[in-house]
């Protein structure tokens, strides 16, 4: 095959004719004028478009490695947003599968159809955590109960273990649906899944179920067997988070809140600081649009949680209120789905394990049953001063 | 004709025709432009394209030929391979040589990037891969552009279209 000036381009073993052209190699360019490569702004020579030279399934690796090891999402969108041929082979489902949880935090407040869109491709392409994320957006915040919980079970199928326990928490509570359509013993049996994958919340909720004989069969010791590893595990992780030079893992060393019901509160606060992205993003959401607010209570001492208890009659504000843990961010989906403390009757959870959380972080210092008493005091004098100071007393110690 | 390999070492060719030396076992490489390599099989081995030819039977008295691969771009590769099957168990070691490997210049990279996918050697793929990607990831739009000399192919509209379609990833 001859161009028009007769160089000859056929195979390298035929006899080199006069008029042969050495072939243009991309990626030096010692003679002049190569009209595809696009000199850099230092003017280098050499300067060409450097991925052209590497095939698409080259490329793909390497967005995909952008992808998994972002930090935020601005990380892929960036290289997105370089050049058509990058745009086109981010959409491959090797890059969306691989996009790590950082790479998929949306935040509320730039919540949009194109960051929809781009959830729903990673969830099309079997990214779990993409699925986890929308199924509670869908789930929560834009009211599609049917295609949230969808998103979030093809997760949970996938072994992730955030979904099982957010879809224990839905079934516990009948979230989506009437106080009739709690399924107890659903929500344990996703509850162990998740318990058994690690899950710290799942751990304790489960070990509090098994205490109560909530929804499976009662038993003291197994329950306090996983407190006890959910306390464990919390420390662990907290532990394994905290960059500590002079380091405090001297041999031996107790630590108290092993024991306890609730767990060590500098841990919950070390992990709390890792918040997953679905949390994050529902506290936000919904802390501009508006919910019926919930009153905390004065200040006061107390040895452990109470028991919550349904609130049934209406005292208390019409609307419906988010759980009282602030880094959980869950809304109630009817009114008086979550149970409230029944010292204070102030805060409110959609959990055991959210109550324990919030228990030793803040409501500790906080729980009092004084508007139980003022509101006892002003109503019926006699019998319902028994009846405050009773509940008051009836406080566990736990 | 001898010829240097990369850890400086000097091998004396054209003696001995057979190249599986009974001490060391070697073999011999030819890079494109006709430069003669000889390293252990074991080192040989990390590339899988070269692996499945030793299996086969398909490597003659001569050696292997890699027509794909320039002299400068196979001695690197070499050298890593050697590293990593002297002492595999060194992880520290290792990671600081990996991290003074992949501190060259972009084309270097890519030419590496190339060279290890056709000879298929799987971790020399990751680690240059992934430092592409780490370059690309802390990078605005128009430094990527700048830094790999990316022709910015949108038209103004499409750009701002884009540019609206990832709003949401940038607070």
């Amino acid at each position: 095959m001859r161009t028009r000036r007769g160089a000859c381009y056929s195979c390298h073993d035929d006899e080199a004719t006069e008029m042969h052209l050495p072939k243009r190699r991309r990626t030096a360019a010692p003679e002049g004028g190569s009209p595809s490569a696009v000199s850099g702004p230092a003017g280098s020579a050499a300067a060409g478009d450097m991925f052209e030279e590497l095939p698409d399934d080259l490329v793909v690796s390497i967005l995909a490695d952008v992808a998994a090891s972002a930090a935020s999402p601005a990380d892929l969108a960036g290289a997105i947003m370089t050049c058509k041929r990058f745009r086109e082979l981010a959409q491959s489902k090797v890059v969306l599968t691989k996009a790590s949880p950082r790479c998929l935090a949306v935040r509320a407040k730039t919540w949009s159809d194109t960051a929809h869109q781009f959830l729903q491709r990673c969830a099309d392409a079997g990214n779990l955590d993409a699925s986890y994320l929308l199924g509670m957006i869908r789930f929560y915040c834009l009211g599609s109960r049917g295609s949230g919980a969808a998103l979030m079970a093809a997760a949970a199928v996938g072994g992730h273990r955030d979904a099982l326990y957010s879809l224990a928490v839905i079934q516990f509570n009948g979230s989506g649906g009437s106080k009739d359509d709690r399924d107890l013993r659903a929500g344990a049996a996703l509850c162990a899944r998740a318990a058994s994958l690690g899950h710290v919340d799942a751990l304790r909720e489960l070990g509090h179920c098994l205490q109560d004989g909530y929804g499976v069969r009662r038993s003291l010791l197994d329950g306090r067997r996983l407190l006890i590893q959910a306390n464990a595990r919390e420390l662990a992780a907290a532990s394994a988070s905290l960059v500590k030079p002079s380091s405090s893992s001297r041999a031996g060393r107790q630590h108290s809140c092993l024991l306890s019901d609730f767990g060590c509160r500098a841990a919950a606060a070390a992990a709390a600081g890792e918040a997953h992205a679905a949390n994050r993003f529902l506290s936000d959401w919904f802390a501009s649009r508006p919910l019926a607010c919930v009153d905390t209570g004065a200040g006061g001492t107390g040895t452990g949680p109470a028991p919550m208890e349904l609130e049934d009659g209406g005292s208390g504000g019409g609307g419906l209120r988010l759980c009282s843990h602030a880094q959980c961010g869950r809304p109630e989906t009817r009114r008086h789905e979550f149970r409230r403390c029944s010292v204070c009757g102030v805060v409110n959870y959609c959990s055991r394990a959210c109550q324990a959380l919030h228990w030793k972080m803040a409501h500790k210092a906080e729980c009092t049953p004084m508007d139980r008493w003022l509101d006892a005091a002003n109503a019926n004098p006699e019998p319902n001063a028994d009846a405050a100071a009773a509940a008051a007393v009836a406080a566990p110690a736990l | 004709m001898a010829a240097t390999t990369a850890d400086g070492s000097k091998v004396v060719g054209g003696g001995e025709k057979s190249n599986v030396d009974e001490e060391s076992k070697m073999i011999t490489l030819f890079s494109s432009d006709g430069e003669r390599f000889e390293v252990t099989q074991e080192a040989a081995a990390m590339s899988q394209t070269i692996h499945h030819m030793m299996e086969d039977g398909c490597v003659d008295d001569e050696g292997v030929h890699l027509p794909n691969v320039g002299s400068s771009i196979l001695a690197m590769v070499i050298e890593y391979c050697n590293r990593h099957v002297a002492s595999p168990d060194e992880k520290e070691d290792i990671r600081s040589f990996d991290a003074g490997f992949v501190n060259v210049e972009h084309h270097t990279l890519f030419d590496i990037i190339r060279a290890a996918n056709y000879l298929d050697v799987k971790e020399l793929m990751d680690l240059c891969c992934q430092t592409v990607a780490d370059s690309i990831k802390s990078k605005s739009v128009e430094e990527i552009r700048e830094l790999f000399g990316i022709v910015n192919d949108f038209t103004p509209e499409e750009e701002a279209e884009i540019r609206k379609e990832n709003q949401w990833a940038f607070e």
